[in-house]
């Protein structure tokens, strides 16, 4: 059986090869920067994962294109007037890939999976809207009680893909990690660790039969070694690539696009405002001044991307908060100001008889181009008199000293996005772990719970927009851009990439070929 | 086998005068055969002007090696379509000068090749010369210890000692220095044990000479000139694991320019700024190439059995 298996795979392999090299025809192949380590949607942890899941499962409220919410598998939703109970109206007629019926016991046995004390998944939807209790009204109504108001709810949705209870309950978890199966546009075929996942569409997907019929995800580590097989033919969607790195190459192919997305994740420098002259806000703004990110964007990035103006993400941002701008002469007088004046004229600003000189620390190969980025405004810094020594880390490095909180004044970093001005803001909170800014603002932290509590659209703008000038106003980052998401597609392939990382294939068109 | 060419002129004969045209002969036959050997001129060539250029660099240099700006980065060779006179091969992806970093660079694969070198013979010598003359349990001791080692893979070494001490010049030489002395022990060893018994390390002990100066007076100048053949190669090789441990981020910190670094900060441009890596890829290798023809033909200019046909 398993040599049957063996060879069938084996002449599977050769077919794709061959198909690969002719005329483009073979299956639809996405080139991954990393390897998933697993499909089981409550462990995943990744971009990479959610970005394969989304494929093969569905929400109940989807987040679009566009970033906005939209229903998938419930049609509609409601909260009462104590704000802590959702009504979700699911969709009629949905069947999982093995055939098991999607209703409002699918819904109650995934959150309450998500909670299984035994098998400890690494999901944290259910805590984050403070799930209390799923009461199933009727087959397709369920009522989601919380234990207090949580207006981010429906965000909260987007990643709570719903599992088949037959299936899920009767598999050891193991094999579940492997094998997924849910209700979404593509089922598995198969997963080979380290090699590939390999997908076909599911004919009986409520929205319809996808376009691509065979899709196949593998992971490639190196930039160069995703940029060639594009160029060969080999690969129709590849990640992570850096626009100064591949645009030569792509253009010399016919056809061979370079797709550039605005991303969500918030690129920032990190101040620990805990640390001397970095805790006056005049100092924190002067290094913002300081920081030509527009030449950046010209010379690293090609022109594409700008710089951060709120660190809230559109559509919540506030237009009326203009970036920083490039203004050494300000940045100085800034300085000045703050006290800091370089008194035995080697170049470096001296407060208090002490040298400005800062740490930056770096993690190498996590950001698009943060090493080389780290390096420019280092040299921006020194122009303005600010001694800055650029320190890169491993990422494994970089993570456990920001557990540890023992990061240099200076540290580059990003936050990822979930298109919520909540949960975009929530960045800056005291405590939060991963924010070592050490900057407490009183007002900001009172309009914070008071957003948690406003359920009213004009009212969260209101908070959100006043909280978005703070920010602006006070600076606890050194504000840089919001990473572009760099991908190449082949000649055939026709997509916008969305602005969350994740690689939705019902989204992508292929070209008619003549042939 | 090479000892008989310079063994009566040492201190074995105290009275005899050294005869100043055997000397003089001597030089004439040096600068006689290395002239023949045209290769090896020309890598004695590029060395010394590669010693020149890299010691005086910070006069030379045309542009400051680490003067970071976003607007110069990744220019062309002078001689491709918008490279520029100013930079004149070029500028990496933060803006810097190539040819200056290249110059400086090379202090660095200078500096650790030799002193390593060093290091790795006085080790080697020392030991080699103790197990050699004492035998026995020394020995065994000795021997035991440079086979385990020589089973060790050196990179695995170089690389696990780096790991634990951390980047930096010192600890690099000291590294290649320490995990690269088994060749000479195994050598002057070899040496040893066939010269200890000759007629004149007798004299030597029968005159009462103390033990030191047997070892390093009588002794060692007889194993010489293998080992100058051994640490010619070893030079080379010492380079090309500074410029694979750099490259590999173990070696000097990112801040010291090297071309093993400069190579690894090449290698993501290698298809669309090939110059970033290809020139110090170059330096390595002339470099390299030049040393290992000085040591061919030090080794055949060395080796008695050849004469003076070579």
């Amino acid at each position: 059986m398993k040599r049957a298996l063996l060879c069938g795979f084996c002449l599977l392999l050769v077919a794709l090869a061959a198909c690969g090299r002719e005329a483009k025809q073979g299956p639809f192949t996405v080139l991954l920067s990393v390897e998933a380590n697993t499909l089981d949607p409550h462990f995943a942890t990744a971009t990479i994962e959610w970005s394969i899941l989304m494929n093969m499962f569905d929400p109940l409220i989807e987040r679009r294109g566009d970033m906005t919410l939209g229903p998938a598998l419930a049609e509609r939703w409601e909260v009462d007037e104590t704000k802590k109970v959702w009504t979700f109206h699911l969709r009629k007629g949905v069947k999982f890939h093995n055939g098991e019926p999607f209703d409002a016991e699918s819904v109650r046995y995934t959150f309450e999976r998500m909670r299984d004390r035994k098998l400890k998944p690494r999901i944290t939807v259910y805590r984050r809207i403070f799930l209390d209790k799923i009461e199933k009204v009727d087959s397709h109504t369920v009522k989601i009680h919380t234990k207090r108001p949580v207006a981010t709810l429906p965000v909260w949705m987007v990643n709570a893909f719903m599992l088949p209870p037959g299936y899920y309950s009767s598999t050891p978890p193991k094999e579940l990690l492997k094998k997924p199966v849910g209700s979404g546009p593509y089922k598995l075929v198969r997963w080979v660790k380290d090699d590939h996942v390999e997908m076909e569409a599911n004919e009986n997907w409520w929205r319809g039969e996808p376009a691509i019929k065979k899709v196949v995800w593998r992971p490639v580590a190196e930039a160069s070694a995703r940029i060639g097989e594009l160029e060969t033919g080999g690969a129709d969607v590849i990640m992570n690539i850096s626009p100064d790195q591949s645009k030569t190459i792509l253009a010399r192919e016919e056809g061979l696009q370079l797709k550039g997305a605005r991303g969500g994740r918030r690129i920032y420098l990190g101040i620990r405002t805990d640390h001397g002259v970095l805790g006056d806000p005049r100092v924190r703004r002067a290094l913002n001044h300081a920081i030509d990110f527009e030449a950046i964007v010209r010379n690293v990035f090609l022109g594409h991307g700008s710089r951060m103006k709120s660190i809230v993400n559109p559509p919540n941002a506030d237009p009326n908060i203009k970036a920083y701008a490039y203004d050494p002469q300000k940045a100085k007088a800034l300085l000045a100001e703050a006290g800091l004046k370089d008194t035995n004229g080697d170049g470096v600003l001296e407060a208090d008889g002490k040298p400005f000189e800062v740490k930056l620390e770096v993690p190498t190969s996590r950001y698009l181009k943060g090493k080389e980025m780290a390096e420019f405004l280092a040299a921006y810094f020194r122009d303005v008199g600010v001694r800055v020594e650029v320190i890169p880390l491993e990422w494994s490095v970089f993570l456990a000293r920001r557990r540890k909180k023992t990061l240099a004044p200076l540290y580059f970093h990003g936050f990822s996005s979930a298109f919520n001005e909540e949960l975009d803001l929530g960045v800056l909170r005291p405590n939060l772990f991963a924010n070592l800014t050490a900057w407490r603002n009183r007002e900001f932290i009172q309009n914070y719970k008071m957003l948690g509590q406003a359920f009213h659209p004009a009212e969260r703008k209101r908070i959100s927009y006043r909280m978005q000038r703070i920010v602006h106003e006070e600076s606890p980052w050194v504000f840089l851009w919001n990473q572009y998401d760099f991908f190449g597609l082949s000649a055939r392939t026709q997509w916008t990439p969305r602005p969350d990382e994740r690689i939705y294939l019902p989204t992508i068109r292929l070209k008619e070929t003549k042939e | 086998m090479s000892e008989q060419g310079n063994m009566p002129e040492s201190a074995s004969e105290p009275d005899v005068y050294p005869i100043m045209s055997e000397s003089e002969l001597r030089w004439a036959k040096f600068r006689r055969s290395l002239m023949r050997a045209k290769p090896a001129m020309l890598g004695g060539v590029f060395l010394i002007l590669l010693v020149v250029v890299s010691f005086s660099a910070p006069l030379i240099v045309p542009q400051d090696p680490s003067l970071v700006d976003v607007n110069l980065r990744l220019k062309p060779p002078v001689w491709v379509e918008g490279g520029s006179a100013r930079y004149f091969l070029g500028t990496d992806a933060l803006g810097r000068d190539v040819l200056s970093r290249l110059m400086y660079g090379g202090r660095v694969s200078i500096l650790v090749g030799l002193s390593s070198v060093v290091i790795s013979g006085v080790i080697g010598i020392v030991l080699g010369l103790v197990s050699g003359f004492f035998g026995g349990k020394i020995d065994d001791l000795i021997s035991g210890f440079s086979e385990i080692q020589l089973a060790f893979p050196f990179m695995l070494l170089a690389l696990t000692i780096m790991a634990v001490v951390g980047p930096g010049l010192l600890n690099i030489i000291v590294v290649l220095g320490i995990s690269r002395w088994v060749a000479y022990g195994r050598v002057v060893r070899g040496q040893v044990i066939s010269i200890r018994e000759r007629e004149f390390v007798e004299a030597t002990r029968a005159l009462g000479y103390p033990l030191y100066r047997i070892l390093f007076m009588q002794i060692l100048p007889n194993t010489l000139s293998p080992l100058i053949v051994i640490a010619t190669f070893a030079v080379a090789g010492n380079i090309i694991s500074e410029s694979s441990l750099s490259f590999l981020g173990f070696g000097v910190p990112p801040s010291v320019v090297t071309w093993g670094g400069m190579l690894s900060e090449g290698r993501e441009y290698l298809r669309g700024a090939w110059w970033m890596a290809t020139f110090p890829g170059l330096a390595i290798m002339a470099t390299v190439l030049s040393i290992n023809l000085i040591g061919d033909w030090l080794r055949d200019y060395m080796d008695p059995r050849l004469g003076d046909d070579m």
